[in-house]
């Protein structure tokens, strides 16, 4: 042992990695623990092993992110869509329902319900649509074909963003091929 | 036709303010071709850490280049990684900062001068045809302006993201060669380290 040098290397700590890593700004309306959730799982998933291969990871997770954005962005703006036409629906067609006499109530709680969680709710309002000769489906498409014009921009984003990742999914898994095999009881002990 | 003696004249002026004086104004004007920075040298800072980042040591220095080629396909990729976050950072700023402000500056032109026909409608009486031109032509003005404007901001889109494309494409061929001969280094290193256990 006296004879053999030791490698005189100090790896990478995380505070040196902060200033490479991408910053990712949490939007209104986003949940930043959703996001670390998502982070941790990923992060798990990926099992980075050296900073560099940590920093790539970290590129995915954040167009992961952004795709879940422009996904949720792109949604946001079909449901709007849907919520409207449906309203429009029940404002035009005689509602046949206990709120007959409050016809504001009925537009906004079926509207709501149609969009909610809530699957009781919700079967209700579609019964409501269908007494009125419309299915969700086809209202749907409808606000779908009405804010394509709105839409495309997210979909384009999506489709670069899908490369990106892919991208580097490829560069990662090329990365991860120069770990070291692992020899048992080995030591490293001099560069070559 | 300029004669020699305005020729001369015109000379003997341009001596005399040829360009800013002060350090502040020849700094801003060393600037003036500047679009968006994405050709200028890699900041070698940055360069570094990614290197020491690839290498995972936290005092590497680009040494022998020439004669090492680990450290040369490692240098390579810190120059592609730099290079791309460079670009990035710059698409990111132009989708956030650039676009925003247009859109409120108009907004309160149109409220300014809205509320100015306002005044005049209410001291002239009628809201007449001068009037209507007036606005006609403030509105025409800024989808005009926002018309050019989005035309800068699509064509500056596309020059960034061409150049975003192309670092991308070194980083991924740069990746391609560090991996190559980091394996390659890691045989060597492990052969040595075999010999050494049976000598």
């Amino acid at each position: 042992m006296e004879n053999k040098k030791r490698i005189r290397k100090k790896s990478i700590g995380e505070a040196e990695l902060l200033d490479l890593l991408p910053k990712m700004a949490i939007f209104p309306g986003e949940d930043k623990a959703t996001f670390e959730d998502l982070r941790q799982a990923l992060l798990s998933d990926l099992s980075p092993a050296t900073p560099y291969e940590t920093t790539i990871a970290e590129k995915i997770i954040t167009l992961e992110w952004e795709s879940h954005r422009h996904r949720s962005l792109r949604d946001a703006l079909i449901m709007k869509k849907f919520k409207q036409l449906v309203e429009r629906i029940f404002s035009t067609k005689k509602i046949t329902s206990e709120y007959e006499n409050d016809r504001d109530r009925a537009l906004s709680e079926y509207s709501l319900a149609l969009i909610s969680s809530n699957e009781k709710n919700k079967a209700i309002a579609t019964e409501k649509l269908k007494e009125l000769g419309y299915t969700p489906e086809e209202v749907l498409s409808e606000a779908y074909a009405q804010v394509l014009n709105l839409t495309w921009a997210h979909e384009e984003k999506l489709a670069e963003l899908e490369l990106r990742q892919r991208r580097l999914y490829d560069d990662l898994n090329i990365v991860k091929r120069t770990r070291p095999d692992s020899i048992e009881d080995a030591d490293i002990l001099s560069e070559p | 036709m300029t004669t020699q003696r305005q020729a001369r004249s015109n000379n003997k002026n341009a001596q005399k303010s040829a360009g800013p004086k002060t350090q502040q104004g020849k700094s801003t004007s060393s600037r003036n071709a500047r679009k968006h920075g994405l050709n200028t040298k890699l900041s070698s800072a940055m360069v570094l850490k990614w290197f020491r980042v690839i290498l995972n040591d936290e005092v590497a220095l680009p040494g022998p280049l020439e004669t090492d080629d680990r450290l040369q396909a490692a240098h390579r990729l810190a120059e592609a990684e730099a290079r791309l976050t460079r670009a990035r950072n710059t698409e990111a700023n132009l989708l956030n900062n650039d676009f925003v402000m247009p859109g409120e500056y108009d907004a309160q032109r149109i409220a300014r001068a809205t509320e100015d026909l306002l005044i005049e409608k209410a001291r002239y009486g009628e809201w007449d045809k001068e009037c209507d031109t007036v606005f006609k032509e403030l509105v025409q003005d800024i989808r005009e302006r926002k018309t050019a404007k989005a035309k800068e901001y699509a064509r500056q889109v596309r020059i960034i993201k061409r150049y975003c494309a192309e670092a991308e494409s070194q980083r991924r061929k740069a990746v391609k060669r560090w991996a190559e001969v980091e394996i390659l280094w890691r045989k060597g290193l492990k052969i040595q380290t075999e010999v050494g256990s049976q000598t």
